[in-house]
């Protein structure tokens, strides 16, 4: 979880990941930001992101994501 | 029918409202879905027929692909590619027709005794380029597994029809627009009244403020030689106003009719003009193309394994945010493309999304070199001179898209944009000549009158305070004079009927 | 109950709405309405012509007054549908008498789409109840007497009625009139307004006349056919001055300002002068140069003369 929020802060310092949990309907997270992340994250916990997996729900807060990662990670 | 005539406003409306309440619950979705065909006819007559054959082919593909045993995907994709391609093939021929056998035919002109191929236009069903988007989407979903094929026919076929939407949008997703148009809530008070006053704020902006621009930009427009320097300025100004009190002034209208049903449509416009980049400014205006193109043409491409692997290797050669950029451009510029083309058929257009995609391009690659600079200047690029020192860049480019979009072809539009530094002369602003081209000195008079009111609203937007309910706590006599006055702006300083000349919805051709 | 309270809320607000734009209309309403006929002294006019823009830009009440002096109004309306013409001569003939009345016939075979047909018909109904819907824009008047419009207002009124167009644009596509035993039938909904007007004329004696103003563009034989068919068995005259134009004196290299489609105020000085022969030997209308009661006439036929001076044609 950890390693999540270092990566998330690296893209956008300026969001406050531990409580945010509207990150992509508020836009704190744009495109682009999405793109460098999934890469990252890839790298990072060695699992594969598809654009199915690019939904609101899997991404709004790190809590979700974190979620996502571990679902990933099982496969 | 159109959604500013009396006969949509004081008659369907009405009734479609009150046969909805008067209407058992479990049927009212069949109250909308026939309002919906009805005015459907009414507007495009037997092309309804491409309407009907696009909702059962996403229905049929739907449920095709429904039944689909998860383990055997080549199927899937096969179904989901044969219902996207029939919508594309739609436009293609439809709408693309004419160009693409002019292009197709300038081209083989090159040899000789190449044969010519025939030009035939045919009539394009209205909202083609609308409905289109929504049952591609439908079916992109399913696919993906956002969502589920859905059984009801009805269901699928009133989201496809939903009259507010058809015309001009805004884009729906299937979930959840297609259970809440399928529930048949009871009408609420609450909802008819803030809704109605929606309805009034829209048709304020696209009566009195777009449709009295028209006649300016159709006559700067139509003769470009003659419209330079002052005059194409004046030319981009215009245009862009009326695009935007047109398109989200119909938008008003649209949303605003269907909160009086009970049912809330995505927001299309967040006051655009705030933007301070180009990417901001796109999460602002047409919103809900903007996410159709990110949902489904962006994030599908730069998730493919193929660019992700394009993008892995530039990050691993030179740093992270050059592998960024490298795996955003294919994509970008597929975005940017079909946002152009999707807006019509023409080199204009084509030269819009292209505009664009240079702009959004340029910002992503001077993105880090900007903010390092700005930090080295200790410029606060959050406070307010800098921002609004942006939102005018922000307004050059637009106005420069803009041109460009309105402009009957890439040279004349180019050509007005030179003559803004070589055919300058302050005098026309005096000498009477914006008073020769449709429109006089009490037009420019309300128009002046009305966008201060427009840019007032939108402040109030920007900042958060809803009108309607800031409104909903006066008290009755005041509240009731306020919406009075703006039904009695409309119908005075409307641009219709007598003394006007009439007008057609930009973006109804689409 | 608070849904009757609300109830009550909404349909007070929307009467209380419509009485509001209602009481509009005292405010709106033009006084230059009707191309300005409404100015006319009551009873003073003779005839009267109406019809769609073929009649508003193609016939000349102040020629016809110059060569005859027969008092008359043009009333044609661009573009209108003969639902709104059978209303406008009803309103008209309110405040005067005329002995004939001209109808441009183009206008009878204008056809919208049903689907059109039904919204138009609506829209002029709830126009019709609510003027001030139609009249809206009048506040550019009210506010600036110097307005624009205004300024066309004189024209019109001195041309009594008449939109003066003085461009040319020639039509060259040689005869138009090719012989046919086919006939455009009249639409149901047309038809019906033609009857309705047909009778309101003869319940007043008054003497309907059809005709048809020279238009290559607008006109064919089909149409001919068909209208000299409803003349025949309602009775009526119908003069067809696209068999033989230049019976007439009409030059199509200078006679009209869009190609064929319309006549210009040169075409239209013609037309009237034939018009006016016609009401002089087949109507039985009486000089009226001379009286006090014409003495407008005459001050505005030296502006007429004075304005067409100095747009003679070629």
């Amino acid at each position: 979880m950890e390693k999540l929020l270092a990566i998330l802060r690296d893209i956008n310092p300026d969001n406050d990941y531990e409580s945010a949990d509207h990150l992509i309907d508020q836009g704190l997270l744009d495109s682009f930001a999405i793109l460098e992340l999934v890469s990252n994250l890839e790298d990072a916990f060695g699992i594969s992101i598809t654009a199915t997996d690019l939904v609101p729900a899997n991404f709004n807060s790190a809590a979700a994501m974190w979620a996502m990662i571990q679902r990933l990670s099982k496969d | 029918m159109k959604y500013t005539s009396l006969f949509y406003l004081t008659l369907f409306l009405p009734l479609t409202l009150l046969a909805y309440q008067l209407c058992p619950q479990r049927h009212r979705w069949v109250v909308l879905l026939t309002a919906s065909y009805f005015f459907y006819f009414m507007a495009s007559l037997t092309l309804i027929l491409y309407l009907w054959a696009s909702t059962l082919c996403v229905y049929a593909v739907g449920l095709g692909m429904g039944r689909c045993d998860p383990l055997t995907h080549g199927r899937k994709r096969l179904l989901v590619w044969i219902g996207v391609g029939v919508h594309l093939a739609l436009l293609a021929v439809l709408k693309y027709g004419p160009f693409i056998a002019g292009v197709a035919n300038d081209v083989l002109a090159l040899w000789p005794a190449a044969p010519h191929l025939p030009v035939f236009k045919l009539a394009v069903p209205a909202g083609l380029s609308f409905f289109s988007l929504q049952a591609i989407s439908y079916l992109a979903d399913i696919y993906q597994g956002r969502t589920k094929a859905d059984t009801n026919l009805g269901r699928v076929a009133l989201y496809m029809a939903f009259f507010p939407t058809i015309i001009e949008g805004p884009i729906c997703r299937y979930e959840p627009t297609a259970a809440a148009l399928y529930a048949g809530q009871p009408l609420n008070h609450h909802d008819i009244a803030y809704g109605s006053q929606l309805l009034c704020w829209g048709l304020f902006k696209k009566m009195v403020i777009a449709d009295r621009l028209s006649p300016l930009v159709n006559n700067l427009f139509k003769n470009p030689a003659e419209s330079g320097g002052v005059l194409a300025v004046l030319a981009a100004v215009a245009c862009t106003i009326q695009l935007y009190a047109d398109f989200s002034g119909c938008i008003d209208i649209s949303i605003g009719t269907a909160q009086m049903f009970g049912i809330t449509l995505p927001q299309n416009f967040r006051q655009p003009f705030f933007s301070t980049t180009v990417t901001e400014f796109w999460r602002r205006w047409h919103i809900t193309l903007g996410t159709w193109l990110k949902d489904y043409i962006f994030f599908p491409l730069s998730m493919s394994p193929r660019i992700k692997a394009l993008g892995r290797r530039a990050k691993q050669r030179h740093g992270r945010r050059f592998g960024q950029i490298i795996q955003a451009i294919i994509p970008l510029l597929a975005v940017w493309m079909a946002n152009g083309i999707w807006h019509g058929a023409g080199w204009n257009y084509l030269f819009f999304g292209a505009y664009y995609f240079v702009l959004v391009m340029l910002g992503l690659i001077f993105e880090q070199p900007l903010e390092t600079l700005a930090a080295r200047l200790h410029i606060d690029r959050k406070a307010w001179p800098w921002r609004a020192l942006q939102m005018v860049k922000m307004a050059v480019i637009v106005l420069v898209g803009e041109l460009m979009f309105r402009a009957s072809d890439v040279a004349s539009g180019l050509a007005m944009l030179r003559s803004i530094f070589t055919g300058w002369d302050w005098k026309m602003l005096t000498d009477g000549t914006l008073l020769q081209h449709g429109i006089y000195g009490n037009d420019y008079m309300v128009l002046l009158a009305a966008g201060v009111i427009m840019l007032a609203v939108d402040i109030c937007h920007e900042a958060g305070i809803s009108l309607r309910d800031w409104a909903a706590r006066l008290r009755l006599p005041i509240r009731w004079t306020l919406y009075v006055t703006l039904i009695l702006l409309v119908v005075i300083f409307g641009a219709y009927g007598e003394g006007y000349q009439p007008v057609d919805p930009l973006y109804a051709n689409f | 109950m608070r849904i009757n309270k609300n109830i009550v809320k909404s349909v007070s607000f929307v009467v209380l709405t419509v009485a509001i734009i209602g009481l509009l209309t005292p405010v709106l309403a033009p006084t230059k309405v009707f191309n300005g006929v409404m100015d006319e002294p009551d009873g003073s006019l003779q005839y009267v012509a109406f019809g769609d823009s073929e009649c508003n830009a193609g016939f000349s009440p102040m020629e016809i007054w110059k060569d005859y002096g027969f008092a008359g109004y043009n009333c044609g309306v661009s573009a209108q549908r003969i639902q709104d013409t059978y209303y406008l001569v009803d309103k008209v003939l309110e405040h005067q008498q005329p002995q004939a009345i001209f109808l441009e016939t183009n206008l009878i075979y204008r056809h919208m789409l049903t689907v059109d047909e039904v919204q138009a018909s609506y829209q002029h109904l709830v126009e019709r109840m609510l003027p001030a819907l139609r009249f809206h824009a009048r506040w550019k008047q009210l506010l600036d007497p110097l307005a624009k419009s205004d300024g066309r207002d004189a024209l019109t009124a001195m041309l009594k009625g008449m939109r003066f167009k003085t461009d040319e644009k020639g039509y060259s596509g040689g005869p138009y009139a090719t012989p046919t035993d086919q006939r455009q039938r009249i639409g149901i909904l047309q038809r019906m307004y033609l009857d309705r007007i047909v009778k309101l004329c003869r319940s007043k004696g008054i003497t309907l006349i059809l005709y048809a103003s020279p238009s290559p563009a607008c006109w064919n034989m089909q149409r001919h056919n068909g209208l000299a068919d409803y003349a025949k068995d309602n009775g009526l005259s119908f003069i067809d001055m696209n068999l033989d134009p230049s019976a007439y004196g009409i030059d199509w290299s200078q006679d009209t300002y869009d190609g064929g489609d319309h006549l210009n105020f040169f075409g239209a000085t013609k037309v009237s002068r034939y018009l006016g022969s016609y009401l002089r030997d087949k109507s039985g209308l009486t000089d009226r140069r001379g009286q006090p009661s014409y003495e407008q006439w005459e001050r505005t036929l030296d502006d007429y003369l004075k304005k067409t001076k100095d747009v003679k044609a070629k």
